[in-house]
């Protein structure tokens, strides 16, 4: 199944996916468009936590409606997050 | 040493960006992490891998890795360090804070949202560490504007402590409010988050009753506790900022203390002092 494929099929699922160059990403995927995914970022805190003043949430620019967009391309593995982490 | 040294790993950062002209976003990254992150790792971010350190200083207001050699090169030319390093002994005697690891970077200058709403600065604190984001432009009240901010956290968080996942919703509100509250009080209603202003009573009593109220024992890894904080899913944004804000307003505007006293006050005590609650309820 193509990135493509399983993104589309899982909208709305809680997703961890790993980048070619090794970033990391957990995040809801929101939707998919033939070239990339756009993924709502999980909570500022579940990773390392602190209390942020100026907390924009995403990377590289992308407003905050449309969440962080991954392109499907530069996917290595994308796999679901358990229900407890999500939770 | 309590401000640490960012200032030769980001020397080595300019000097190799200047070295090729031609690097990949990749390769950009890569470097970022390692001068930059790389030194946070063991000590203040153990067990973390390197990738998840950058992501997250990023969504906090980091510079881009992407940032110009010579935006870095003018940021270097601020003396930063000594101005946080007096407002920070200042700030330790007169709330008997607690010492802490300070590390001052430059800001993500070209994100919108900093822009417009924090002026390009932001940070990040902790019980045991506390980063300051500044853009290349900050002046003297911007700067002690945020470090007021983040350092008020510390301190609270080191007069209560618990395990960081058991900090709920009402920490969060209480501890942003506090911190809005000091701003405003010792550099005026201009400075600290543009987003927070006073609101009627009846505003502020609606907002707490629908968002903080219900969820005021949620812990910090909930979804609703980041989306009341930061908004979402039609909470405005910074809502808990605002309401946090209002609360301490109103306590403080009856109860006549100084800042010592509320970093030390128990939520218990804020709360029932709020005569809107109790008149309403």
């Amino acid at each position: 199944m193509s990135h493509y494929d399983f993104c589309c099929q899982h909208v709305g699922r809680p997703v961890k996916i790993v980048t070619s160059n090794g970033e990391v990403h957990k995040g809801i995927i929101r939707r998919v468009n033939p070239s990339k995914v756009f993924i709502a970022p999980l909570g500022q805190n579940r990773g390392l936590g602190g209390y942020g003043y100026g907390y924009y949430g995403y990377r590289r620019g992308y407003p905050w409606g449309l969440g962080l967009g991954i392109a499907l391309g530069a996917i290595a593995t994308i796999a679901f997050l358990p229900p407890f982490f999500f939770w | 040493m309590t401000i640490h040294d960012t200032e030769s790993g980001l020397k080595k950062l300019i000097k190799q960006l200047n070295q090729t002209t031609k690097q990949s976003v990749q390769e950009k990254y890569q470097l970022h992490q390692t001068y930059i992150c790389k030194p946070l790792a063991p000590p203040f971010f153990p067990d973390v891998e390197l990738p998840d350190i950058q992501n997250h200083l990023l969504r906090h207001g980091l510079f881009s890795p992407q940032t110009s050699p010579d935006v870095l090169t003018d940021w270097l030319k601020n003396d930063y360090n000594s101005k946080i390093e007096r407002l920070y002994q200042k700030c330790k005697a007169t709330w008997d804070g607690p010492a802490t690891n300070i590390f001052v970077l430059p800001s993500n200058e070209e994100i919108r949202e900093l822009k417009e709403w924090f002026d390009s600065n932001a940070g990040l604190s902790y019980p045991n560490k506390l980063f300051l984001f500044l853009s290349t432009s900050a002046s003297s009240k911007e700067l002690t504007a945020l470090f007021l901010h983040e350092y008020s956290h510390t301190c609270r968080l080191d007069n209560f402590p618990k395990e960081e996942s058991s900090y709920t919703l009402l920490d969060a509100v209480i501890l942003e409010g506090i911190a809005e509250w000091i701003v405003r009080k010792l550099l005026g209603k201009s400075y600290g988050n543009k987003r927070v202003k006073w609101v009627p009573d009846q505003t502020f009593l609606n907002m707490w009753k629908k968002w903080v109220e219900p969820n005021s024992d949620i812990p910090r890894t909930h979804l609703k506790h980041d989306m009341v904080m930061y908004g979402g899913s039609g909470i405005s944004k910074n809502a808990g900022y605002l309401i946090g804000y209002n609360l301490i307003h109103r306590y403080m505007a009856k109860n006549n203390q100084g800042s010592k006293a509320l970093l030390k006050l128990s939520n218990e005590k804020i709360l029932a002092s709020i005569d809107l609650f109790s008149d309403k309820n």
